[in-house]
């Protein structure tokens, strides 16, 4: 009787054993899903108000659907994607941790209609007043054309010295030809020119598969670089952009969007999280920035913000709040909670 | 030594038959209550988000939402209205002031935020401390979003 229930016991400690370990492993795997969850609807958020931000347009009032001719601006872009982020995880929107979101964002891609931009580390001086310099910020790196190569008889070839520059969604066109010492160069906006003129035949399809294939190796090639830096081994960030929608869904990039991606994230639970996202939205409208007056101190708001009847003098418009401030305005605390011009 | 065994065999039997179920079932339940909430935060921030504006239906609708879910939630909705500074080097820093939004039209490019604090003391952190004595403390997560 007493060796059956030492044995029975045994088994018992074995199978609680087991039990715990099924218990951790399960907690675990909620906390990991319900973290990697919330990073994702954080960082979808962020991308889509970064998005918002980038469009530098005036009363537009266009769909996504006809933004042929949308001026995008990437100043603000980073800044907000950070700022929304930092919010969602209830962090002081201080420099240094902006500095420090940097460290996550392994890659960044702003897609615009003749080209893109990708950010990069740049050493950036303004940071250090001595002039010593050292400190890395991400900024969005120049802008890069869609560009296709051919050669003398118009065919594609990956080492022709002739380029032609496309935009995504319009049919402009920029050609550039080395011969010698030589450089052609011409543009156009209509695919028929280019057709008559240099007899190269370009392709819409062509063209949308060679600008996801151009991004998808940059943005790789700086995901690889940005791990090496940071020591991520093993990781598995790869990112795959289609020329077309695919049958499991996965959108090419045909239209001015954003993409970010994040490895390494440590601050979002007890596990490190990657997330990807890519946004591209509706613009509403942008209204300016009235510079003015008011009992003599200078201010700031939007059109349509303040009130029909108040004693200010208008001085100005600007198109963002950061060249009002740096012209010396202030922030009317006021009237800056107050709904813009409904249009 | 016999009668050492069997109440060793007893208490083994009551851990491993109430006391781990009852557990696990909890901590799975608080789970799924999490992610639940996180749901509620997401389709209130596209509602809010996309209107433009925050009224008491929306509230309550969020707030019913969140606390059906079985916790005790402290649920916050904040709005953030970005302004430009200048710092003492003469650089621009912005900041997002928080501002009232009962009644007003927000505008583009303003930030909504809702935090949601778990006040309450589910049965899973209270059995938790009741066994083993370990606190969890309390999780409360943040979810902000532009306004279109």
């Amino acid at each position: 009787m007493r060796v059956w229930s030492v044995i029975y016991n045994f088994f018992a400690v074995l199978f609680l054993f087991f039990m715990l370990v099924t218990l951790h492993n399960d907690i675990k795997a909620n906390e990991r899903l319900f973290q990697s969850l919330r990073l994702s609807a954080a960082v979808d958020y962020a991308t889509e108000g970064a998005f918002l931000m980038s469009l530098e347009t005036g009363d537009l009032g266009l769909s996504y659907q006809d933004m042929r001719n949308v001026i995008i601006n990437p100043d603000n872009t980073l800044e907000t994607f950070k700022y929304i982020l930092a919010l969602s995880y209830d962090m002081g929107i201080s420099r240094e941790t902006i500095r420090m979101l940097d460290n996550y964002i392994t890659s960044a891609v702003l897609a615009v209609n003749d080209g893109y931009y990708i950010a990069e580390l740049v050493e950036d001086d303004k940071e250090n007043h001595d002039g010593s310099g050292g400190i890395y910020v991400l900024k969005w790196g120049l802008k890069k054309p869609y560009v296709i190569r051919y050669n003398g008889s118009g065919q594609e070839d990956p080492n022709g010295h002739r380029y032609v520059a496309y935009s995504l969604v319009s049919e402009n066109w920029v050609y550039m030809e080395q011969s010698g010492n030589t450089l052609i160069q011409d543009s156009g906006d209509r695919f028929i020119q280019l057709i008559g003129k240099r007899g190269i035949f370009p392709s819409r399809e062509r063209i949308l598969a060679k600008a996801n294939e151009l991004i998808s190796n940059d943005i790789n090639f700086v995901i690889q670089e940005r791990n090496k830096m940071y020591d991520r081994i093993g990781n598995r960030d790869f990112v795959y952009l289609p020329s077309s929608v695919t049958s499991s869904g996965i959108n090419e990039v045909s239209r001015p969007s954003l993409l970010v991606t994040l490895a390494g994230v440590d601050f979002a639970g007890p596990e490190k999280l990657e997330a990807h996202s890519v946004g591209g939205f509706t613009i509403a409208d942008k209204v300016r920035v009235i510079a003015f007056r008011e009992n003599g101190q200078k201010y700031y708001a939007y059109e349509g913000q303040i009130p029909p009847n108040a004693p200010i003098v208008i001085d100005r418009f600007f198109n963002t709040i950061d060249e009002a401030a740096l012209q010396g305005y202030h922030p009317h605390v006021r009237y800056l909670a107050n709904p813009k011009r409904s249009r | 030594m016999d009668f050492v065994n069997k109440i060793v065999t007893v208490v083994l039997t009551f851990i491993m038959l109430v006391i781990a179920p009852i557990t696990w079932e909890y901590v799975r339940s608080e789970m799924i209550t999490e992610r639940l909430v996180l749901n509620e935060m997401v389709q209130f921030l596209d509602k809010v988000t996309d209107k433009g504006t925050i009224t008491a239906e929306d509230l309550d609708d969020l707030y019913l939402g969140v606390n059906s879910t079985g916790g005790t939630y402290d649920v916050e909705v904040k709005r953030y209205v970005r302004m430009s500074t200048l710092d003492e080097f003469g650089n621009p820093r912005t900041i997002y002031l928080s501002v009232p939004y009962e009644g007003e039209t927000m505008n583009l490019g303003d930030i909504v935020k809702v935090t949601v604090d778990d006040v309450g003391r589910s049965p899973a952190k209270r059995l938790l401390w009741t066994l083993l004595r370990v606190d969890a403390g309390e999780s409360r997560f943040s979810l902000s979003a532009m306004v279109r």
